[in-house]
């Protein structure tokens, strides 16, 4: 399997890309924002349509808006206070139905979809490079900003309170999450980021007793389902993104199960 | 360019007068896709009034017809779509329209469709031969419809099908020298191609264009590469590349394309392609493939 | 020693659109001082620790602040911020200590922490998961992380509701060891037992105006 370079390439941006996204998922899910991966890849469909349409590259609009989605993503969630989760079906929808009128005008033979979920199988040379930079981008920032991210995961309120300044690291959580979501969609494909987000994370919860344990637990788990994922797909012919995902429930729904077993064997 | 069209599609949307002029004595035709369209233009000539449904560069696959489209069918006189496999929405158009004097046109009707793995592969055009059954469908429609100018679509009829006869002649003479006519594809779309001129196609992802390319279907097309010693794959401008890209770099081959037709962009057409130029670039790209491994 | 005023409040009042809440409050918080407040359901105790935290700002009068007072607030529903959280103990309190205490190496951070954990009894849960812990057992935690942020001043809402009374008592204990570290504290009881256990001036809500009832 090593002897393929596309092989090596896959399995390298896959350890990569499953460091990184649990790391932003953590804060997500915490934040009851799980869906917000699936809405920002599809909402950026509108991104590529535009791109496509004004001229400017295609994956670079659909970033752009992106992020874009995920500032108007925290708007909307403040209006809408307890049931800020709304604004992710609002977002989503949006994105799509601009999506929707905007591929009617483009004028180009390559689908519209291709330039929103790449495969992790196949990257190119230049995406390569991109998601190296930007995994290792996200890992530093989760890193330095650990605590700060932590306490806004918590209560923004009272991390406002107590010396986090939290207008900033929203600002720098909601770019963060936008460039991860459209740009590793674009490469290793939008289930993967979807299910890196929150399976990880959802294990970590029912194993770990702390949240750095939960998010070691989950970039180990996360790590195991894409390389997993990719060896499978090697060797018994699936398609890598399906295959991540399914391993990652699977695993998620054995762990439930053993913990239910456990307890009522007390 | 781009801009202005969008500006003045939306100007006609607003003002809900997209429909083509009203020269009341020519015929009013609504295609599908761009093979359908060129093919009416070229036996209708100014006789006829040719207006596309799908936007030039739409994936006639994925296609999802708009009131407006609905609408304009209800005043037309004729309506071109290649076949039910491709445009399975094609019916509904037509139903949908209440248009009762319409005369419906499939053009691949008569042709006898290739069975794969998944069932009637509907890329009919990509055989010359068979294009020329399906100019033949719409000469026979036009002649129906408007007699008095019958000699004239006969004609423009003749005219193109003596091109696409030569061309077929390139293509037997081009192709004749190579014993070994294997070809490397992303995606199963050339089997008429393929079956008129004894290539075999050998394709990564099978028929479905839809969804991601697996490690192992990389693999074996990589293995397949490296021990049938192909110099050059092809991929298709309407599909991602990278899978074929991909390919091309571990197993250090030149990629070029091979065009469906299905999809040509406005683009290309401003810039003089069209189905016979398209088939002729795709007959050189293949031959300079097959030239490397005989 | 001299008192120290870290806050006073001059005739202040406020309301919520037209309706009045208090009118015309005036006091003082002097450093070392423990503060109650009394009084019904609605009458303006909440609102008055969060203008004195300058998250509300008073329609009438003013509030003057020595300059940087630092304050720590222990809201009332404050236990629910840990619905589905995984933070442990230790990480809670390490949490608001080093981003309320800025420029100090996190070695030291952890000393501190470690220190205030063994000082308030939770050195044995530290390694415990918030919501697996007994509602004292949080209530504890909750009082030590707002006081982990070292502040001048801290302000308590009903630090003792829905405990049952062993817990309530445990907490009194916790408050009067404040107490004895002389730390300033603003706090809202609806016991007037309880408050009069441990506070120096205690300020009665009635009719939408503030008495001080007696200081002890």
């Amino acid at each position: 399997m090593l002897g393929y370079v596309f092989m090596q390439k896959a399995l390298l941006v896959g350890f990569l890309v499953s460091l990184a996204i649990p790391l932003v998922g953590q804060v997500l899910v915490l934040r009851k924002y799980s869906m917000l991966g699936d809405a920002l890849s599809h909402g950026a469909l509108a991104g590529v349509c535009f791109g496509l349409i004004v001229g400017i590259n295609p994956t670079i609009a659909a970033t752009i808006i992106a992020v874009f989605l995920s500032f108007a993503v925290t708007v909307v969630g403040r209006k809408m206070r307890e049931n800020s989760e709304i604004a992710i079906a609002i977002i989503m929808s949006l994105g799509v139905g601009i999506a929707g009128i905007l591929s009617g005008f483009i004028d180009s033979s390559v689908s519209i979809t291709s330039f929103l979920f790449g495969s992790i199988v196949a990257i190119s040379q230049g995406e390569f490079y991109t998601v190296v930079v930007l995994s290792l981008l996200v890992i530093g920032l989760c890193y330095i900003f650990y605590y700060q991210f932590m306490f806004y995961s918590f209560n923004e309120l009272e991390a406002g309170r107590n010396g986090v300044n939290v207008k900033a690291i929203n600002f720098l959580f909601t770019v963060m999450v936008g460039l991860t979501i459209a740009i590793s969609a674009r490469i290793v494909g939008a289930l993967i980021i979807s299910s890196l987000l929150v399976i990880p994370v959802a294990c970590g919860l029912l194993l770990s007793k702390s949240y750095k344990s939960n998010m070691l637990t989950a970039m180990a788990l996360s790590s195991l389902f894409t390389l997993g994922g990719i060896t499978m797909s090697f060797y018994f012919d699936l398609r890598p993104g399906g295959t991540i995902v399914v391993f990652a429930c699977l695993t998620l729904i054995a762990i439930m199960t053993f913990q239910h077993f456990q307890k009522n064997n007390r | 360019m781009k801009k202005i069209s969008i500006i003045l599609s939306m100007i006609f949307l607003l003002t809900g007068c997209n429909a083509p002029s009203n020269d009341s004595d020519k015929i009013e035709i609504y295609t599908t896709f761009y093979v359908m369209s060129e093919f009416a233009r070229v036996i209708g000539g100014d006789h006829v009034v040719v207006t596309q449904l799908l936007s030039d560069g739409g994936d006639a696959h994925n296609y999802e017809p708009t009131s407006q489209n609905i609408a304009n069918v209800a005043t037309g006189d004729l309506f071109i779509y290649n076949s039910d496999q491709l445009e399975h929405y094609a019916q509904d158009i037509i139903e949908s329209s209440g248009n009762d004097r319409l005369k419906v046109v499939m053009a691949a009707q008569g042709i006898e469709l290739i069975q794969n793995d998944h069932g009637l592969d509907p890329h009919t055009w990509l055989s010359l031969k068979n294009a020329k059954i399906e100019l033949k469908n719409i000469l026979d429609a036009y002649c129906e419809i408007d007699n008095d100018n019958a000699d004239y679509y006969q004609s423009n009829y003749d005219e193109y099908v003596q091109e696409l006869e030569d061309l077929d002649k390139s293509y037997e003479q081009g192709l004749a020298p190579f014993v070994n006519r294997e070809i490397v594809v992303e995606h199963e779309a050339f089997a008429y191609l393929c079956a008129d001129y004894g290539i075999v196609q050998k394709s990564v992802t099978g028929i479905t264009s839809e969804g991601e390319a697996t490690a192992n279907q990389i693999k074996s097309a990589v293995d397949y590469i490296n021990s049938e010693q192909i110099k050059v794959i092809f991929y298709q401008e309407e599909l991602n590349e990278k899978v074929m890209q991909t390919i091309a770099q571990e197993t250090r081959t030149e990629l070029l394309p091979l065009s469906t037709i299905a999809s040509l962009s406005s683009e290309d057409v401003a810039a003089g392609s069209d189905y016979l130029s398209v088939m002729r670039q795709n007959l050189e790209n293949i031959v300079y493939a097959l030239d490397q491994i005989n | 020693m001299p008192s120290i005023k870290l806050i006073s409040l001059d005739q202040v009042g406020f309301a919520y659109g037209d309706f009045q809440i208090f009118a015309d409050v005036s006091l003082d918080i002097v450093k070392g001082n423990i503060i109650g407040l009394y009084g019904e359901n609605g009458c303006g105790k909440s609102t008055l620790l969060k203008l004195i935290l300058g998250e509300l700002k008073p329609q009438q009068g003013k509030i003057t602040s020595q300059e940087k007072v630092k304050i720590s607030f222990l809201g009332q529903n404050d236990r629910d911020m840990i619905n589905g959280t995984p933070l442990n103990v230790e990480e809670l309190v390490l949490m608001y200590h080093i981003n309320s205490i800025k420029h100090m190496a996190k070695s030291r951070h952890n000393r501190h922490v470690g220190h205030l954990l063994e000082d308030f009894q939770l050195s044995h849960i530290a390694k415990s998961k918030l919501n697996q812990l007994s509602g004292g057992q949080l209530q504890r935690v909750m009082i030590v992380k707002t006081l982990s942020t070292h502040p001048d001043l801290i302000l308590l809402d009903e630090p003792l509701n829905q405990l049952d009374e062993k817990t309530q008592e445990e907490m009194m204990e916790l408050i009067l060891q404040l107490k004895k570290l002389g730390k300033t504290i603003v706090i809202i009881l609806h016991n007037k037992k309880q408050l009069e256990a441990i506070a120096d001036e205690i300020y009665i809500f009635k009719d939408k105006k503030i008495f001080l009832s007696e200081v002890l």
